[in-house]
């Protein structure tokens, strides 16, 4: 049993096996289709937030004063607004906006959820703590409490992701915290207190690992929470300032001409709704993926 | 021979240990106790292994554990190879932790699932950092070996495994840094009896091979006197009886170890010996009854039972009571 | 103990009960053909291990499946009436009433909200158009029956107030509520202590015999068996692969399967310095289960003809069948010793 012998072995099976391990995987995502179909959308709406700006022929910000309240035509897909500006154009780079901060609050809110639920169902005097604070902000209906957060700050994109951040953070904090208290009374934790692992070790290593797929089940809704927040606040114009086309500075700027030119309010409207639904679909889906993942397998006894 | 010697050398005095369990009130103050290991004492030599018997609640998977200080003790002492376990500092704990081992009961929650098994096995050599990462990997496949698994399961996570399966790695996993003491808290009442047989062989040879002492904690009777060199009897947080198995099971003196023997129910026709059917019922370790532990239940009992806990007597050689009837 | 077979009429009798389950992997039978009869006034004891199919035989007997998930095929015959084809209000009326059922674990099995009492009164006015009253003073009947001391206390705890012994003492006064004919017990004491199995299972034999209640005891504890029961069918893999009366079991067991269990399980007079009997390698997948004879993947005796054709059951001595292509040679106890050690 030589050393290189062994070791040349292992990468051919450890190569086979992940082929293997991947081919089930893959099979798995493919029937499952609320995550496909949730996937596709997604995908499509990000690609045409990152490339949809180079294929139009109008700017957002371009005003057609002559050409205003125009409605769907074949020039302007989904009409004009009150300054003749193009609506399709404008919710595609509002796509960018919205759905951006949709990403970066998920992301933020992610990594504060996880920190304070993880630490939280660790250290009981943290968890007093902590989730008496979060209970405090939960305690705020959302988007009150960012209605609030935005006069404090000032309104600015940066910001709404402050705000809706602090509003998204507790709901992600009490998810992780609940899979950790389950996950710490589990053998495996036991077993490796019992190797001598420190308690960063265990929670960084083998607890927070196990927390991630309810985590990241939770941050697609939160991307989709955070679009519709972000769509009010700037909608009760607390939110991005216009005229960044922002989805809900759109539906703002369509409000008042509902009967006039409702093409102002419908497609920025659907538009958020087939985010929406997407988020939540993919959401639903990789819940299905991830976690019957360890109940499938006690089955397999 | 350095053989004999070690065969006769005490690996671990366990002395007067107790756990308590305490139970909050409103206020956060501490109302009651349970008292789950309540003053128990033996001596575990290296080379044997020792069983601990008993019925739910008697505390033994509690003793195995505050053994290894997985929960710290209350009171009372567990010195290993001379140095008293309960009383060190974080640091030298840390290190003992790569002689004192344990398997766990319940094959399916004792393994990450989001883990190799490599890297779960490797894992005990990362914390204490021992070896190079290629000597780590080398000492793993050659423990998976040892265990009766294949190389390739090294890259295989624990859900593609069996019960069977996963009870010898997490046995390899206790073997990876070499231990002296592996205490094993019901290592196979989670499988199914075919596989039992496997997995006792298993521990018995490693034992011969690597020259381990176990602590063998266990509910079934039959394998506990399988695999053990002497037996402790617990109940309700005592260890009420203590011998050498052959002498236990000819001559068990203690009246709670006769009626568990005669108990069990054995695989062969015409087995029916007198049972022993014990009146009431287990008294809660938050109120244990006074005297001895056992006086409500035993059917030999007398007004001085009551009174007074018995003293451990030693009765013959290597053979322990506690029990006013001696 | 029961010599008298031709007045004992069977009270059950199962016949190819086949019951699959639709799972995402494909169909999987969990209970592949099973057939077995309980005679009157006997104790009948279903071994095997995780994944044989014996939990799966009785809640199919009961028809406590959802039976948009699992299939049935085959015929349970019981006082004349073939269970699998009645329709739901009168297979109603069997549950509890006729045939009874009592679980592994009693805390998970009884509703902690609801007296123990109140529970035992419902078992019995679900099928007996009683008073209240009736149904109490017959709980305290029940309660006494199972040895349950001071009856009129307990009446109204709730579960969990009681040990693991007493739940099952009330799980058993629940099957017992309308003097059901026969009791499924599927492992009623594995969740218990060896003293307190002791005490149930010598309740379970006095009312077997007091009550002339047929039993069917599911279990994976041989011990239990030897002691209990007066027949038993030996299931693996889905399929009965031995059914003997209790002395011709341990005297003369057939199938390999039987032999290695026997002797894989450390005795209490055992030679403790030998190895333990092993059967090799682990029980199959039910979704992947092999070609021939089930066991032959890990049989000592097995050959071609046993990993290409499936052996049915068939009698080998009075009273005892086997599913084994050679079982008269390995009964033959010179057979059996080579290769087993």
């Amino acid at each position: 049993m030589t050393i290189s012998s062994e070791s040349i072995d292992l990468h051919a099976v450890k190569s086979a096996l992940k082929k293997e391990q991947n081919k089930i995987l893959w099979r798995q995502i493919m029937t499952n289709g609320s995550l496909v179909v949730g996937f596709v959308i997604i995908a499509f709406l990000i690609l045409v937030a990152l490339f949809g700006p180079l294929l139009m022929k109008h700017d957002p910000n371009t005003m057609d004063v002559l050409n205003r309240f125009a409605a769907p035509s074949a020039d302007h897909w989904f009409g004009t607004d009150n300054l003749g500006r193009d609506v399709l154009a404008r919710v595609i780079y509002g796509a960018r906006i919205s759905m951006g901060i949709g990403v970066v609050v998920a992301i933020i809110a992610s990594m504060s959820g996880l920190i304070v639920g993880i630490y939280s169902s660790y250290y009981k005097w943290l968890d007093h703590l902590l989730m008496r604070l979060s209970d405090g902000i939960m305690a705020f209906p959302g988007l009150l409490l960012a209605l609030a957060l935005m006069a404090a700050l000032g309104g600015q994109a940066s910001n709404v992701v402050i705000a809706v951040s602090i509003v998204a953070t507790p709901y992600i904090a009490r998810v992780v915290r609940s899979e950790a208290l389950a996950l710490k009374e589990q053998t495996f934790v036991e077993a490796t207190r019992a190797l001598g692992a420190s308690d960063s070790r265990i929670i960084w290593q083998h607890i927070a690992p196990n927390t991630l797929s309810s985590l990241i089940v939770q941050a697609t809704f939160i991307f989709a929470e955070a679009i519709i927040v972000e769509a009010a606040l700037s909608f009760l114009g607390a939110g991005i300032p216009p005229p960044a086309p922002s989805w809900g500075n759109i539906l703002s700027d369509g409000k008042t001409y509902i009967y006039k030119a409702w093409w102002m309010t419908f497609f920025p409207g659907m538009t958020i709704t087939l985010a929406i639904i997407g988020l939540n679909l993919f959401g639903d889906g990789l819940r299905d993926l991830l976690d019957p993942h360890v109940s499938k397998a006690k089955n397999n006894e | 021979m350095p053989g004999h010697e070690t065969a006769t050398h005490t690996l671990l005095e366990v002395k007067g240990v107790k756990k308590y369990f305490p139970v909050r009130g409103a206020l956060g103050t501490t109302v009651q106790e349970v008292k789950a290991v309540n003053d128990v004492s033996f001596q575990l030599k290296r080379g044997e292994t020792f069983g601990i018997v008993g019925e739910s609640g008697c505390g033994k998977s509690t003793l195995g554990r505050t053994i290894l200080r997985l929960t710290e003790p209350t009171a009372g002492q567990a010195i290993f190879e001379g140095t008293d376990v309960f009383s060190m500092d974080p640091t030298a704990l840390q290190t003992l932790r790569q002689d004192m081992q344990m398997v766990f009961q319940d094959p399916y929650s004792s393994l990450n699932p989001k883990k190799r098994i490599g890297a779960i096995l490797e894992e005990p050599l990362n914390i204490h950092n021992i070896g190079t990462p290629r000597e780590r990997t080398e000492k793993v496949l050659k423990i998976l070996n040892t265990v009766g698994l294949q190389t390739d399961h090294y890259y295989r996570y624990p859900h593609e495994f069996s019960g069977g399966q996963r009870q010898r790695i997490g046995i390899a996993r206790a073997l990876m840094m070499d231990p002296k003491l592996i205490v094993c808290d019901e290592p196979v009442s989670a499988l199914d009896v075919s596989i039992q047989s496997q997995i006792i062989n298993l521990l018995k040879k490693l034992q011969r091979e690597l020259r381990l002492t176990y602590l063998f904690i266990a509910h079934d009777i039959s394998v506990v006197r399988y695999i053990s060199d002497r037996v402790g009897v617990m109940y309700l947080g005592q260890m009420v009886e203590q011998a050498p198995t052959d002498a236990m099971f000819a001559n068990p003196r203690h009246p709670y170890t006769r009626a568990l023997l005669s108990s069990v129910p054995e695989p062969k026709l015409h087995a029916k010996r007198e049972r022993i059917v014990l009146r009431e019922e287990l008294p809660s370790p938050l109120n244990p009854p006074s005297g001895c532990v056992f006086h409500t239940r035993c059917p030999m009992a007398k007004p001085e039972c009551k009174k007074m806990v018995p003293v451990n007597k030693e009765l013959s050689a290597g053979h322990f009571v506690s029990c006013h009837l001696y | 103990m029961n010599s008298a077979t031709m007045d004992n009429e069977p009270i059950l009798k199962v016949d190819k009960l086949k019951t699959s389950f639709k799972t995402e992997r494909g169909k999987v039978t969990a209970v592949d053909g099973v057939s077995f009869d309980l005679l009157k006034g006997e104790i009948l004891g279903i071994v095997g291990e995780s994944g044989c199919g014996k939990s799966a035989t009785a809640q199919s007997i009961l028809r406590l499946y959802d039976e948009k998930q699992a299939i049935h095929e085959g015929e349970i015959w019981f006082e004349g009436k073939e269970l699998l084809s009645l329709r739901p209000p009168e297979m109603d009326k069997v549950r509890g009433n006729d045939i009874s059922m009592i679980f592994q674990d009693p805390l998970s099995s009884l509703n902690p909200v609801f007296t123990i009492g109140n529970q035992i009164a419902e078992a019995i006015l679900i099928h007996k158009s009683i008073s209240k009253r009736e149904a109490y003073a017959r709980v305290l009947e029940l309660l006494r029956l199972t040895g349950i001391p001071a009856p009129e206390k307990r009446i109204n705890e709730y579960p969990h107030e009681l040990s693991g012994g007493m739940r099952q003492r009330v799980m058993i006064a629940m099957a017992l509520a309308c003097e059901s004919k026969i009791m499924i017990a599927d492992e009623p004491t594995t969740a218990l202590d060896v003293t307190i199995q002791a005490q149930i299972m010598s309740m379970i034999v006095e009312l077997n015999q007091k009550l002339d209640m047929g039993v069917i005891l599911i279990t994976h504890d041989l011990g239990v068996v030897a002691e209990v029961c007066t027949r038993v069918v030996v299931m693996y893999l889905g399929q009965v692969v031995e059914e003997a009366d209790v002395e011709n079991l341990f005297t003369r067991p057939l199938h390999p399967y039987t032999q290695g269990l026997m002797k894989s399980i450390p005795q209490l007079d055992c030679d403790r310095s030998k190895p333990l009997l092993v059967i090799e390698g682990t029980v199959p997948s039910l979704h992947q289960i092999p070609e021939g004879c089930r066991f032959a993947t890990r049989c000592p005796f097995a050959d071609d003809l046993c990993r290409s054709k499936m052996p049915p059951m068939e009698q080998y001595a009075p009273g005892q069948r086997a599913r084994c292509w050679h079982a008269e040679t390995i009964s033959k106890k010179g057979e059996a010793i080579r290769a087993w050690t």
